[in-house]
């Protein structure tokens, strides 16, 4: 036992965090299972009439007991489809008798009933801003009070303008026309705080600035730097942050913001395509390299696809009759792609793209890291040979020798979830170093054998003689616990 | 444990209020376009609708079909759309297309948006851009809290981690603003005002500057709020959605400026740090008990808090109370949560609202998971033997039981056997999932010791490929309680987790920088010196402002000197009593106290930031108290 280890089980032995382990599932689970059984015993006499289910569903319009807001979502939009034949041909229908209707019968506001036109409150408009004066007013006496009239005049201050807008009121921003007026409206507007404003103002000032002096004045100003930028992200103005982000020597996000497009292409050649172009943009050196990585995999992937495909429809490779591919392997992790190629061609020579080995030195892929995937997949076509060759070793004596980058718990764990048969499952068990460990997972699966050696081996006679009675009757592992307890040689401890 | 037996805490004021405000204030605007139409709405809406409306309040409004607003063309003959959406861009684009796709084949339509909680100016752009302002109607559904239970509000604004902490955007204070205007008017002036952070700050400045117009109405009022907090980075709150504040004196609003959660993970918006939030219950009852003992007015000590992310190590570490849990595995959806058949023995899901009114579920909700078989085994045993009573009895006492007991029974029955369900449910994934060895991690970490073997068992979890978000979350963990990853482990897990869940989280990695989750040590010395190179370039007006700017991409987490400071990682000897816990940390299994709580705690027993400067330092400042707050701001 390693002194890190020691000192660790100290601590676990006298800490506070003993108190719950959710290893301990056969208490807390028979406790719990008692407790359903006494539920459930009860059940004939209480589900006779269901009556009031409806505590927990609610109900719907045609009194089905479903019709929460999202379901009849999922149902209208089921049922769309199937009728949409029918449809189009009423929409046709319909489309000629209402388009008699006039367009703007809005309610929205009482004003826009007495006006010529709807106009709704825009802050920059300016075609609206400047004609509105211009509107007969239909109704004189239902004229807007003397203080809304002010929404149009001139004679908003920056602040005032600023704090309008924060209330959700029209404010024109023609007005701020020089570059001085502009940056203290700006300004106003970020001592606000009210993102709202600022994006609005910047939107005004990005479509009334060149935009080297906008990127020049914002550069000074991080908060409604941040603003503009969130906002060309959102309207996908690409070109723009793109610019603004040179502008600002702000090299990697302009090369993570170019590599984030990848995303939106569907098309893998193009996909492929693109990539190759993002390996030359200025990345860190390490994401540079992940790049690489990534444009790699991905033709990789796309060779592999293409062979495979035609191997899987040709029906000539036995491992793809039995094991037909679920999806394919285009866009996948590295890891993924490794354990497909572990699958499938795993005894392939180093030369292909496909083999394993050449994935693990293309890539760097840790020993730790293959391993684990080689396992997973090789269990899963219990290929128990493959496992067992996957940790021997051979040293110079010739004699062999099991080891593994990872610790053996976690070999045992994936072949036991592949259900491995007793005697592969001991042979791992066996291996685990640390003895409670080892004790747990061998009780845990039951492998009498290596439970009742390690008692034997920690001169445990107390518990060997326990474990007695979880072996059967009359069994080689009860013949063999006597066979122990009864040597005088060994000294038990107790 | 229930209110009602606890003189010491105060029945919180009737949120119910905010409900049916909201309810009306739809039926209002449906009622704005008469006549039947189809009702489209944003996916993310559609869980706090179903807490205000149900499918009958719309119909009788006239809404004829409903639909989800996605990216596939509507296909309808309705003559009358109605848009119930998010401000975003990307909708008013959708939006825009089925207009004019409408207009190009000679289809006239009535549209109408309701926006929620408020309308951008840059949603109006694009609909100007379009060419579609003035063919749509737009409107505000002003819904900006939502009562999850008796005792917690939220705003259910998941996006606003990422729009603030990561983009900087500081478009939803408003609506925080406005949102604390409405607790304002409904529940009375605010008796004293706590808060720390940034965000916090601008939150409550802009409060008051709207609050002046109104003021007056709310004088003389009996405040039904006491203390309001406001708290916002400082980099520890469980984030996702609610922090919950149990059965004391806290109303918790905690996705006001929440939703740490769902936060910056980066190329496709999946969450890193799942918001679970039911941490802190412990907090009210602590908080609650001082507070009575001072003899203070029961009303007042009703507190909102506001809490952002002030926390993370709360929200990074896995949850293991009842509540949280239940979150973990079923996903708490505005205080609903589906079971799936596992959990309900049959073949059909069940939607399950989990609160206060259920009365199994209340009594488990903040127990530390190891108490919760214990306590429902006893209450099966006791629903038995009261379904034993009926045997020997005669006709008038079984007409009796049947009649008035048998439905409480029934309804008993019915949700004791869901939570034992839903237990099973949860011990088989945890069980599974080597949950053990990870909270064995989390708390090595969280004391500072065996970080090499934690670090392994991390990349272990990342080369299994066992989940992408829990791998970011330990992660994060360390990087927080570490105050970064040294360079050469940084690199290792992040190829490693590129190579197991895909190369595009590249840009994950860049976010979780961005926002200092997760970074890289001692990068110090070079930022210091863009810092201060721009520093020289900065005229704005604030010019303190610029540093925050700075602290977004070097966030030092002080962990260590705050939890120290605040005795946040409890020294306790012998085993920890998780059935009857000392203090918070039991959330934690006696790991760790919730620092958000911890300070809320402390700054109501002290009224205020006295002798807590060296923590406000750490948290990087911008405290404020401010009491009787509806005179000015002192």
């Amino acid at each position: 036992m390693s002194r890190a280890r020691a000192d660790e089980e100290e601590y676990w032995h006298s800490s506070k965090f003993r108190a719950f382990t959710f290893d301990d599932e056969d208490d807390e689970l028979s406790q719990l299972k008692e407790s359903k059984r006494a539920v459930n015993s009860l059940r004939d006499f209480v589900d006779n009439d269901d009556d009031d289910d409806d505590d927990l569903e609610r109900v719907s319009w045609s009194g089905e007991p479903v019709g929460s807001i999202s379901w009849s979502i999922k149902e209208t939009a089921s049922s769309s489809t199937s009728s949409l034949e029918g449809r189009d041909s009423s929409l046709r229908k319909g489309s000629s008798s209402y388009a008699a209707f006039p367009r703007q019968v809005s309610s929205y506001s009482l004003s826009s009933l007495f006006k010529g036109r709807n106009k709704l409150p825009s802050f920059q408009s300016l075609s609206d801003a400047l004609s509105d004066t211009g509107f007969k007013n239909y109704n004189p006496e239902l004229r807007r009070p003397k203080a809304e009239y002010k929404d149009y005049s001139n004679d908003w201050s920056p602040k005032d303008t600023v704090r309008r807008m924060q209330r959700g009121k029209v404010c024109s921003l023609e007005r701020f026309r020089s570059l001085q007026d502009k940056l203290v409206l700006l300004d106003e507007a970020v001592a606000g705080h009210d993102g709202n404003v600022i994006t609005a103002v910047l939107i005004f000032l990005k479509r009334t600035l060149r935009r080297e002096i906008l990127f020049r004045e914002l550069e000074v100003r991080q908060v409604a730097l941040c603003h503009l930028i969130h906002f060309l992200k959102e309207t996908g103005e690409q070109k723009l942050l793109l610019d603004l982000l040179r502008f600002l020597d702000r090299t990697e996000e302009v090369a993570l913001s170019q590599y984030r497009e990848h995303l939106n292409i569907q098309d893998v050649e193009k996909r492929r395509e693109f990539l190759k172009g993002c390996i030359g943009l200025p990345f860190s050196s390490e994401d540079t390299s992940h790049i690489q990585d990534h444009y790699t995999l991905l033709e990789r992937q796309i060779i592999i696809e293409a062979n495979d495909r035609h191997l899987e429809t040709a029906g000539q490779s036995e491992i793809f009759r039995k094991y037909p591919r679920k999806a394919s392997i285009l866009n996948m992790p590295l890891v993924t792609t490794l354990f497909y190629s572990c699958f499938y061609h795993y005894t392939e020579a180093e030369g292909t793209f496909s083999s394993p080995t050449n994935l693990k030195k293309t890539f760097k892929i840790p020993d730790k890291q293959y391993v684990l995937t080689a396992l997973a997949a090789r269990a899963k076509l219990r290929a128990w040979d493959d496992v067992d060759a996957l940790f021997t070793t051979k040293n110079w004596l010739g004699y062999t020798k099991k080891k593994a980058p990872i610790g053996f718990h976690r070999v045992v764990e994936i072949l036991q979830r592949n259900n491995a048969p007793m005697q592969v499952l001991q042979e791992y068990v066996r291996l685990v170093e640390d003895v409670e460990t080892r004790l747990n997972l061998a009780t845990k699966y039951k492998c009498h054998d290596v439970v009742i050696e390690t008692y034997r081996d920690l001169k445990d006679r107390i518990q060997l003689t326990a474990y007695k009675c979880k072996v059967e009757r009359g069994s080689a592992e009860e013949d063999k616990i006597n066979s122990i307890l009864n040597n005088m040689q060994i000294r038990w401890k107790n | 444990m229930a209110f009602a037996g606890r003189r010491d805490v105060p029945e919180p004021p009737d949120f119910g209020i905010l409900k049916r405000l909201a309810r009306d204030q739809l039926i209002y605007l449906l009622e704005q376009l008469p006549g039947k139409k189809d009702l489209f709405i944003e996916a993310d809406l559609m869980s706090p609708l179903d807490r205000i409306a149900n499918v009958s309040i719309l119909k009788q409004h006239e809404v004829d079909k409903l639909y989800k607003v996605e990216s596939r063309p509507a296909i309808s003959a309705s003559d009358q759309f109605c848009f119930l959406v998010r401000p975003r861009i990307k909708t008013m684009r959708y939006i825009a297309d089925i207009v004019n796709a409408d207009k190009m084949s000679g289809r006239s339509r009535k549209y109408k948006i309701i926006f929620s909680p408020q309308k951008f100016y840059a949603c109006e752009m694009v609909l100007e851009e379009e060419g579609v302002f003035g063919d749509v109607t737009c409107d505000e559904w002003s819904f900006y809290l939502l009562p999850l239970d008796e005792d917690i509000i939220s705003m259910e604004l998941p996006e606003f981690f990422r729009d603030y902490f990561l983009e900087g955007d500081h478009r939803w204070i408003n609506s925080i603003a406005r949102a604390l205007q409405l607790l304002n008017s409904l529940y009375g002036p605010f008796g004293k005002a706590y808060g720390i952070g940034r965000c916090a700050k601008m939150s409550y400045e802009l409060w008051r500057d709207l609050e002046e117009e109104s003021e007056a109405d709310g004088q003389g009022r009996k405040p039904e709020i006491g203390n309001v907090f406001f708290m916002d980075r400082g980099r520890l709150e469980r984030g996702g959605q609610q922090a919950r504040a149990g059965q004391g004196g806290a109303v918790w609003a905690g996705s006001l400026p929440g939703g740490a959660g769902r936060a910056c993970a980066g190329c496709r918006e999946q969450q890193e740090v799942q918001g679970g939030w039911l941490q802190q219950s412990r907090l009210g009852r602590a908080v609650a008990g001082k507070e009575g003992g001072q003899g203070r007015s029961v009303r007042a000590a009703w507190a909102v808090a506001l809490v952002a992310d002030t926390d993370y190590v709360t929200a990074l570490c896995s949850q293991v109370v009842y509540e949280g849990l239940v979150d973990d595995t079923f996903r708490i959806k505005c205080g609903s949560v589906d079971f799936g058949p596992d959990v309900t023995s049959s073949d059909k899901s069940i939607k399950v609202l989990l609160n206060a009114q259920d009365k199994v579920f209340s009594q488990i909700r903040n127990e530390h998971f190891s108490s919760v078989f214990g306590f429902l085994s006893q209450k099966s045993r006791n629903l038995q033997a009261q379904y034993d009573r009926r045997r020997g009895m005669d006709i008038k006492q079984m007409k009796n039981f049947v009649s008035q007991e048998l439905k409480g029974l029934k309804q008993e029955h019915r949700l004791l056997s869901l939570h034992i369900g839903a237990c099973e449910s949860i011990m088989k994934k945890k069980t599974k999932q080597d949950f053990q060895e990870m909270i064995k991690a989390e708390h090595s970490l969280l004391e500072g010791f065996d970080i090499r073997e934690s670090t392994s068992f991390i990349e272990e979890h990342i080369d299994r490929q066992v989940s992408p978000i829990e791998s970011l979350r330990l992660m994060c963990l360390l990087s927080i309680t570490e105050n970064g990853l040294i360079p050469k482990d940084y690199r290792s897990l992040k190829t490693q987790y590129l190579q197991s869940y895909g190369p595009e989280h590249l840009l994950t990695f860049h976010n979780l920088k961005r926002v200092g989750l997760l970074t890289e040590q001692s990068a110090g010395e070079t930022l210091t010196a863009v810092e201060s190179k721009v520093s020289k370039l900065v005229t704005d007006r604030a010019a303190g402002k610029i540093t925050d700017a700075f602290n977004s991409l070097a966030r030092k987490s002080n962990f260590r000197a705050i939890s120290k400071k605040l005795g946040l990682i409890p020294r306790v000897d012998g085993e920890y009593d998780l059935k009857m816990p000392r203090d918070m940390a039991y959330v934690f299994s006696g790991a760790y106290i919730p620092l958000s709580c911890k300070i809320i705690e402390q700054v109501l027993e002290r009224r205020g930031w006295l002798g807590l400067e060296e923590v406000v330092r750490l948290l990087n400042g911008n405290e404020f108290s401010v009491s009787g707050s509806t005179s000015a701001p002192g």
